[in-house]
């Protein structure tokens, strides 16, 4: 047990030193080669998806990342790098919600309410251009949904996921405890948002 | 030396006669005087001019032309004071008439006295910037007469007076009063201006703002623009008799504001006779009477245009939305149609064909069609209707008009693609039934359509017209191939073969064909393969047709004309008399909902039951069991069962087509995004979405979500991405 999560954590510094390597030569076609190889030697080793995760979370702890540099855009960019399957160009639901409750825990104003609607509503995989637009987003939303443009060109899941967000606040203006408030309309909410 | 000789020479011979009597002047001006009198008191006849103009010279030329203009000046001054005074004595209606007298008559004096004193008018006056003499007795008229305090006002009251009373009716002395308008204009634009037409357009204001206030509380709109326009037409002839030209705008102006600007809201929207009763009841006269006027007022055709388009929007949204409407497409079409033919005659008779009122016109028909999803399969419908059997009997001309009309719907239509959905359905239809009325018609709506929205749009409706030739010569070949011994007792075959792709296709359910048609069926299809290799034929039985010859009970003969399904029902009755639903449908395997649909028309249809059910109820049930009806009875030889009509989709029929068309869409919004892209390599999104619709306009209007989830999807496979730096951008990847 020890020694598996000690290589793995090797792993994982070693894995993401590659990749940002690999991200700064600029030469494009061979790069995405690298990185194909890269992802190549990842899935041979056998990482499950537990194993990924946690070495995820020991990774961003030692990094001490802050929100908006640049170097957590390259981490938050490995994170879906790391949680393909088969070399996939998206990520499952259920992987990428895991994965964004570790990353941008802390550094997303919406996070449960994102992850909860991605849950409920959303069963296919998160594509690429999904999950690098919720950096952004997550950046310049507020908790009140300020700071969204809808002519922003978002992602069509984020459009939904605001418009979710309207129907459910406005079902519950009148309460002072968002929080709790917030939970409860999610439980019993009218599936009308993520028809779509 | 020598000029100034000559010079010296000159003035000494002048000096000489000029010094020779002091008085000279004194008596010259004298006689001048007594004859300036005599002239105005028409004693003219005893003077000689010759005389009179000589003297005058000779005091310009030595120098008494001051006193010759001054005491001009003085004369006239009394005399026109004389005469003032005999004006103001006039009495009543004599007024005018005196001041008209008194006018010529000075008119006449002063080219007397011009004539007299030509001399001193061609040097004297130049030279000393004095006022040439007949202007001059025009200005003296003027602050002597028309300015004098006791005449000023009078003048002008009695004008307004008579203009008031011609007004209200009366007959007034036009010549006079063009007499005296004319004096007025005689003494300067500005006379004109200020002692009369000023007042008259302030006075005139005001007779117009009460008479209209009286008029709008007691006329209807047609009866208050009829007043207004004759109001309007006989201050323009008052103009043209008795005032100056350039007084026709002024006063029209005022009418039009008074009469029409003033009261335009209140006109249009007028309880029971306003613009859209108008409408209502085709009163072209009135329609034509307000337009007129109307546009001669700032905002007037803009007024009448706005009303029309609000009470087409709202009669249109009513007419596409109201339930009862939808029950019957043709009909519903026909409504549309009528409502349109209205409008443009209307437009036609009483707006003067007018652009922006066709243009508003053709926007509320675009705007309200489509607010009914289900337009462009009901205009699919109509034209069904009247391609099956309502042009029958028509002449080209008239179908020609119907299809244009028909073409001038579609070209509202938003969702373009939808009637091209429903249009193929219904064509195939009509085309492998053989319903169609007109080949003719058929083509020429095609090549409107092609015209309206390019080959794409019709390659397939051709490529079905296309087949039906190609079926017949197939069909020709294929039984002269065949022995006649062996084709003469089996049943005769008329294929017609689809090509995949050009029709709308159906999944096919083939179902049990009887033994004997299954034989012909196979011939064919072994000649077919035999001169088309690599071809492969399905046989889509829902969708044809068969005849049958058939002898009831009493030996009676009728020829059946059936769906293929109702044929292989009817054949099972050739070997027994009995069945029940479970063994026909084991027979046949003809899907449920057909099968019920067709022995419900063999069934339960009186005059066409063929066959006799137990129980004799309306509905199919499963349990039901079917007898060959041998007390079949019919006038006719040939009888038609259950016939295939076009009909307006049912609630999951229509989800299936307008999902149908939801996916067709799909690739033709990512086609346009690409080939934006390609021209434009880098391109923000709200651009890319205003740029697709653009192009796309012509055959559907696209939603913005879908060409958000489109780009998504270019994205995910690499034909696009996202900007580095600004995230709205997008990039085309080659």
């Amino acid at each position: 047990m020890m020694d598996s999560t000690g290589l793995n954590r090797v792993d994982m510094f070693e894995v993401y030193k590659q990749y940002l390597e690999i991200n700064s030569s600029n030469q494009y076609e061979s790069s995405r080669n690298d990185l194909k190889m890269l992802a190549e030697k990842i899935e041979s080793s056998g990482l499950t998806r537990n194993m990924i995760l946690e070495g995820l979370s020991r990774l961003i702890l030692s990094l001490n990342l802050t929100a908006d540099s640049r170097q957590f855009m390259s981490f938050y960019d490995f994170v879906f790098f790391m949680c393909r399957e088969n070399r996939q160009k998206s990520v499952s639901a259920s992987m990428a919600i895991d994965a964004w409750r570790l990353v941008l825990n802390g550094r997303f104003r919406l996070l449960n309410q994102w992850c909860d609607f991605v849950k409920e509503y959303h069963r296919h995989n998160i594509s690429e251009d999904t999950w690098q637009q919720l950096l952004p987003f997550s950046k310049c939303v507020q908790e009140d949904l300020g700071g969204y443009d809808p002519k922003g060109a978002w992602p069509v899941l984020i459009d939904d996921f605001v418009e979710y967000m309207y129907s459910t606040c406005s079902a519950s203006d009148d309460s002072r405890d968002m929080e709790t408030q917030q939970d409860a309309s999610m439980s019993g909410l009218v599936p009308h948002a993520g028809s779509k | 030396m020598s000029t100034q000789k000559r010079r010296n020479f000159k003035i000494e011979a002048f000096k000489h006669r000029v010094e020779l009597d002091p008085k000279y002047a004194e008596k010259t001006w004298k006689v001048l005087e007594h004859a300036i009198q005599e002239i105005y008191n028409h004693n003219a006849s005893g003077l000689s001019f010759e005389e009179l103009y000589r003297n005058a010279y000779n005091m310009v030329l030595h120098k008494y032309g001051e006193k010759l203009y001054s005491g001009l000046v003085t004369t006239m001054t009394w005399h026109l004071k004389e005469i003032s005074k005999i004006i103001e004595a006039a009495q009543g209606g004599l007024f005018l008439e005196e001041l008209n007298r008194k006018w010529g008559e000075h008119n006449k004096a002063l080219q007397m006295i011009r004539d007299i004193l030509m001399y001193m008018d061609r040097t004297f006056v130049p030279s000393n910037h004095k006022t040439p003499v007949h202007e001059l007795g025009l200005n003296l008229w003027r602050d002597n007469i028309i300015h004098s305090s006791k005449i000023q006002t009078r003048l002008l009251y009695t004008l307004l007076e008579l203009v008031h009373r011609e007004r209200t009716g009366e007959v007034i002395n036009r010549g006079l009063m063009r007499n005296i308008i004319k004096m007025l204009m005689d003494l300067g634009a500005s006379v004109y201006q200020e002692d009369f037409e000023k007042p008259f357009l302030e006075v005139s204001a005001n007779f117009y703002s009460v008479e209209s206030q009286q008029f709008i509380e007691c006329c209807d709109c047609g009866e208050y623009l009829k007043k207004a326009e004759r109001r309007l037409n006989e201050e323009m002839e008052r103009v043209s008799h008795y005032l100056d030209a350039k007084s026709e705008s002024k006063i029209t102006n005022v009418v039009e504001r008074e009469m029409i600007a003033n009261h335009m809201q209140r006109l249009v929207h007028m309880e029971n006779s306003g613009l859209v009763n108008m409408l209502i009841d085709d009163k072209y006269e009135d329609l034509a009477r307000m337009y007129s006027l109307f546009r001669r007022v700032p905002d007037g055709l803009s007024t009448i245009r706005d009303v029309m388009t609000s009470h087409l929007r709202d009669t249109g949204k009513q007419l596409v939305t109201d339930p009862e409407r939808l029950k019957d497409p043709v009909d519903f079409v026909q409504r549309l149609l009528d409502e349109k033919d209205k409008h443009d005659k209307i437009i036609h008779l009483a707006f003067n064909n007018d652009k922006t009122f066709q243009n508003a016109l053709n926007s509320s028909f675009e705007y309200f069609i489509n607010l009914n999803p289900r337009s462009p399969e009901f205009i699919s419908l109509f034209v069904d209707d009247k391609l099956r059997k309502g042009l029958k009997g028509v002449s080209e001309e008239d179908v020609e008009v119907v299809l244009d009309k028909v073409m001038m719907l579609f070209r509202y239509l938003q969702e373009k693609d939808v009637f091209e959905k429903y249009y193929k359905q219904h064509l195939a239809k009509r085309l492998l039934s053989g319903k169609t009325v007109s080949d003719d018609a058929e083509r020429s709506l095609i090549v409107k359509l092609k015209t309206e929205c390019g080959y794409q749009f019709t390659s397939k409706l051709e490529g079905m017209f296309t087949d039906m030739k190609t079926s017949q010569d197939t069909m020709q070949g294929f039984y002269a191939s065949q022995s006649p011994e062996t084709s003469a007792d089996s049943p005769t075959l008329a294929v017609q073969v689809l090509t995949t792709g050009s029709w709308p296709t159906q999944p096919t359910t083939t179902c049990n064909l009887p033994a004997e048609i299954l034989g012909v069926c196979e011939k064919f299809r072994t000649y077919y393969l035999g001169t088309h290799t690599g071809r492969r034929l399905s046989w889509q039985t829902n969708m044809g047709t068969a005849d049958l010859k058939a002898t009831f009970g009493k030996g009676q003969k009728h020829e059946l004309n059936v769906s293929t399904y109702q044929m292989c029902i009817l054949m099972l009755f050739n070997s027994s008399d009995r069945l029940n639903y479970r063994e026909i449908e084991q027979a046949t395997e003809i899907p449920a909902s057909d099968l019920k649909r067709c022995l419900q028309s063999l069934a339960c249809v009186k005059g066409k039951n063929v066959l006799r059910k137990e129980p004799m109820s309306k509905d199919i049930g499963e349990d039901d069991v079917f007898f060959f009806n041998d007390k079949f009875s019919s006038k006719f030889y040939k009888v038609k069962i259950g016939t295939v009509v076009a009909q307006k989709e049912s609630e999951p029929e229509k989800q299936e087509t307008r999902q149908r068309v939801e996916e067709d869409r799909k690739p033709q919004i990512e086609a346009a995004i690409v080939r934006i892209m390609k021209s434009r390599r880098v391109l923000d999104h709200n651009n890319i979405v205003a740029e697709v619709t653009k192009q796309l306009q012509s055959r559907f209007l696209p939603n913005p979500v879908v060409i958000k989830k489109r780009i998504e999807s270019l994205i995910e496979r690499e034909f696009l991405e996202r900007d580095k730096v600004d995230r709205k951008l997008y990039r085309y990847l080659a």
